[in-house]
């Protein structure tokens, strides 16, 4: 695999020696504030020399990724990223990884950078992604490999009846997350939001007490109950269900003890779905992202104007919590950020 | 082989005449149409309204949100993922787009203008719910001020029918009836009320009283109406004026007004909330009428959709008909007539709105509760000839002697002359925690008077008048003078106070 990444290397700093002719100049930008890239697919011939810009004209820090396999290995990727810890910024959240056929570390807001490489000579779907932490669910795209580039369709228009409910009431998800306000099974609340993230990764958010419910793996959930008649059966989730220690209101100001005043805000489904909620008038935005081989998730959270320090309640028992930002006590049940970190932080919860 | 093969034809060539088959009972000059819904999507309607440029956008019980541009017939999915939307407003100028869902008033805002919404911004959660089905959120309208309204159902809570004793709070049977009348209760905050959200998105209890208010309307005037459902002290359905304060005679929802913290509702006699409950202005008779009312609609097309401008419109879920009301302003009070209109389209009629063009669609869903028209939902335009007037009774108002009754085209004075022609027939309801009431104090009688204008317009007829009674007119012996009889015969007029 170090080969690969050497291979990426090499193709950058040798292809302007060897005057390899460009046969395919991409340029790939980012939809500002979104977590998508733009385009989202370009098609290439197999083998041919694909000299890739990638300007960030976004307001974050991104990579980019290119790499053999599906959305599960982007997924794996991605995982393994975020796995590097405290030397992911210095590696550019690029981890070893076999699949990887092409990379550009990370490009500050407003930069860009450039990467060549040879199209593999298999046609096929490659798969791009940025693994900045959080970012790998909605910024993803397609290197589609093809005898004729020119005659594919490139826009993905969205088929405007792929999102409704099939009639044995078992909602999927696809490529995109679905967002859906149902009543569970197990889960006594009447505000809950279940979120299914594509790959197989699906949790509810309490737009009540702002807490994760609970997490699972595999399916998404059945509304056949609810659908049926009056209604009045409840949502059943199909999966393994995972517990993520959650307590009411586990987001606090300034001090872990007491209860916050809080509002819902909503929630964006720009990207990979993004909840906003106010703890004691601070604006946050909550994102969670997972793997599906894995009892866990990694919520996200941006808290651009926090004055005072941020706790996170977590009732840890059979959990491994860590943090990005500020310090996980274990003993007390709260990570503790502090204010001037607070800016944009990931906390892993995640099964023993 | 050959008679079916003829049958078949006799079908196929009636459709090429008349475009779809009509319904039983409507009136000359109008004509239902059948809207496609989209394809493989379960569409129970929730809500309908126009966006200023003349999108259709339809919010659907299963949560989603679909734009029908009308001219092209194409559907697109704008939202998806609500809680039963059952409400849906858009600002005429700017296009803003608000729905109301099971837990909230939602913003829906596309922001990276894909035609898709992708920020789904709270505007109000002022209300408790559970995981009670029946804990619906109705709207939405809103008034001149941008005051946006809504209805709020009371719980299921006997646990005979909720299989649960969770939720069996706030029930209210009163002493001397028995625990199991009370089916209805309130097991979150604001359930059986009508509320206000104002500008600034606080949230106001508005009226109190309702039980299963599953339609909400409001006129040119701002005033608001809703429709209620028959059940426990409910003795049928029926349509009320909402004014800020009142108490429309459902008491579970009282657990949440000032005046009855910390009392217990079953120590309050039955007298005492009949003295404050403010009777429905028009009774829409369970059973003969309608069984579940939807939404008051108000025609504002002025003439677009024939001879009834400014009367209201209202669907019914389970007899799948639409009917026609026109109030009347009696000691300071709504009180006023009810028709049916057209009867019966394809499934349950809950939700309307009125296209520029005068056409009435009717959104529709007949699931849960049975449906006379037996689709599972849909969607229809009721339309207009533009010329032809239908022999109707347009309205009946009353007089300090009986009723006066004015036609749409003038009737045959022979026949209309003839107090025999004319059965009236009275009664009360109870007020009572039962589940419906039977009629009380009923009476039938012929007009002891009967005087037809110069014009064949109007009839005056003189009864026995009371309070707080439902009059039922029947003049299906009474023709128009050009012949044609009347399509709806019928006529309820519901009489809470008699002229001063």
């Amino acid at each position: 695999m170090k080969s690969l990444t050497l291979f990426t290397l090499f193709s950058f700093i040798l292809a302007p020696l060897t005057q390899a002719k460009t046969d395919y100049p991409i340029s790939i930008g980012t939809l500002h504030g979104q977590l998508r890239f733009s385009p989202e697919a370009f098609a290439v011939k197999p083998g041919s020399i694909v000299d890739v810009t990638f300007d960030n004209s976004d307001e974050m820090i991104h990579n980019l990724i290119f790499s053999e396999g599906d959305g599960k290995t982007i997924d794996q990727i991605a995982e393994s990223a975020l796995k590097l810890g405290e030397k992911g910024m210095e590696m550019g959240f690029i981890p070893k990884d076999s699949s990887i056929l092409a990379s550009i570390g990370l490009v500050q807001p407003g930069k860009k950078a450039s990467v060549r490489f040879t199209a593999p000579m298999e046609k096929g779907d490659y798969p791009y992604v940025c693994t900045f932490p959080g970012h790998s669910l909605t910024m993803r795209g397609i290197m589609k490999v093809v005898e004729d580039p020119d005659s594919i369709d490139l826009a993905k228009a969205k088929d405007s009846s792929s999102n409704t409910t099939p009639r044995n009431g078992v909602i999927e998800v696809g490529d995109d997350p679905r967002v859906i306000r149902v009543h569970v099974a197990g889960i006594d609340s009447g505000r809950s939001i279940a979120v299914g993230l594509p790959g197989g990764v699906n949790y509810i958010f309490d737009a009540e007490k702002l807490m994760i419910r609970t997490g699972w793996t595999g399916g998404f959930i059945n509304v056949n109950r609810d659908r049926r008649g009056r209604g009045g059966g409840l949502c059943g989730i199909i999966g393994e269900k995972f517990q993520l220690g959650a307590k009411e209101f586990p987001l606090r100001t300034g001090s872990p003890d007491k209860t916050p005043k809080v509002r819902f805000s909503g929630y964006s489904r720009r990207g990979n779905p993004s909840f906003i909620y106010e703890v004691d008038g601070v604006r946050i935005e909550q994102t969670a992202t997972g793997n599906p081989d894995q009892k866990g998730l990694t919520l996200g959270f941006r808290v651009p104007d926090s004055k005072r320090d941020l706790f996170y309640l977590i009732d840890s028992k059979d959990l491994l919590v860590s943090t990005t930002a500020g310090k996980w006590h274990a003993d007390k049940g709260y990570v503790q950020i502090p204010a001037k970190k607070a800016s944009e932080f990931f906390i892993s919860i995640e099964h023993k | 082989m050959k008679i079916f093969y003829l049958g078949f034809l006799v079908i196929l060539s009636s459709l090429l005449v008349f475009g779809e088959e009509q319904p039983k009972r409507i009136p000359a000059g109008y004509a239902v149409t059948t809207v496609k819904t989209p394809e493989g999507t379960s569409f129970g309607v929730g809500g309908m309204e126009f966006a200023p440029n003349g999108d259709l956008f339809i919010c659907t019980r299963e949560g989603e949100v679909w734009k029908y541009q009308v001219e092209i017939e194409k559907w697109t999915l704008f939202a998806d993922g609500l809680h039963e939307a059952l409400g849906i407003w858009i600002d005429p100028k700017s296009s803003e787009t608000y729905v109301i869902q099971r837990p909230e008033i939602t913003k829906l805002i596309d922001t990276d203008k894909d035609g898709r919404a992708d920020l789904y911004e709270s505007f109000n959660a002022g209300w408790g719910v559970t995981d009670n089905y029946h804990e619906y959120a109705f709207g939405l309208v809103r008034d001149g001020k941008g005051n946006f309204y809504g209805t709020l159902n009371t719980s299921l809570s006997w646990p005979g029918w909720a299989r649960s004793t969770k939720w069996d709070v706030a029930r209210v049977w009163t002493k001397g009836y028995k625990d199991t009348e009370g089916k209805m209760g309130r097991a979150a905050k604001y359930r059986g009320w009508g509320f206000q959200v104002t500008p600034e998105g606080k949230f106001v209890p508005f009226a109190s009283g309702m039980r299963s208010p599953a339609g909400i309307g409001i006129n040119k005037d701002d005033e608001l109406f809703f429709t209620d459902n028959q059940g426990d002290w409910e003795a049928s359905s029926s349509l009320h004026h909402i004014v800020k304060g009142r108490f429309h005679g459902h008491p579970s929802s009282l657990t949440d007004h000032p005046d009855f913290k910390s009392k217990d509702l079953n120590d309050i006699p039955i007298e005492d909330y009949e003295k404050l409950w403010k009777r429905p202005a028009v009774w829409i008779p369970h059973g003969e009428l309608a069984n579940s009312p939807g939404e008051p609609i108000f025609d504002n097309s002025e003439g677009k959709f024939g001879p009834f401008a400014g009367q209201m419109f209202i669907g019914d879920q389970s007899r799948s008909n639409i009917m026609r009301v026109s109030l009347d302003r009696v000691g300071g009070d709504y009180q006023g007539v009810i028709f049916d209109f057209v009867n019966r389209l394809q499934t349950g009629c809950i939700r309307h709105v009125f296209g520029k063009d005068g056409t009435l669609w009717v959104g529709q869903t007949g699931r849960g509760w049975g449906s006379a028209g037996g689709k599972e939902f849909g969607l229809q335009q009721v339309k207009w000839d533009g010329k032809t007037t239908p022999f109707s009774m347009h309205d009946v108002k009353l007089t300090k002697k009986g009723f006066r009754i004015t036609f749409t085209k003038p009737v045959d004075l022979t026949l209309a002359k003839d107090a025999e022609k004319y059965n009236v027939e009275r009664w009360g309801y109870h007020y009572h925690p039962k589940y419906g009431s039977p009629k009380t104090n009923s009476a039938k009688e012929n007009p002891t008077s009967v005087n037809v204008s110069k014009n064949g317009l109007q009839v005056d007829i003189g009864v026995t008048l009371e309070e707080s009674r439902v009059y039922k007119l029947n003049l299906g012996a009474i023709a128009a003078k050009d012949g044609s009889k009347l399509a709806n015969s019928y006529a309820w007029y519901t009489l809470n106070k008699l002229k001063d």
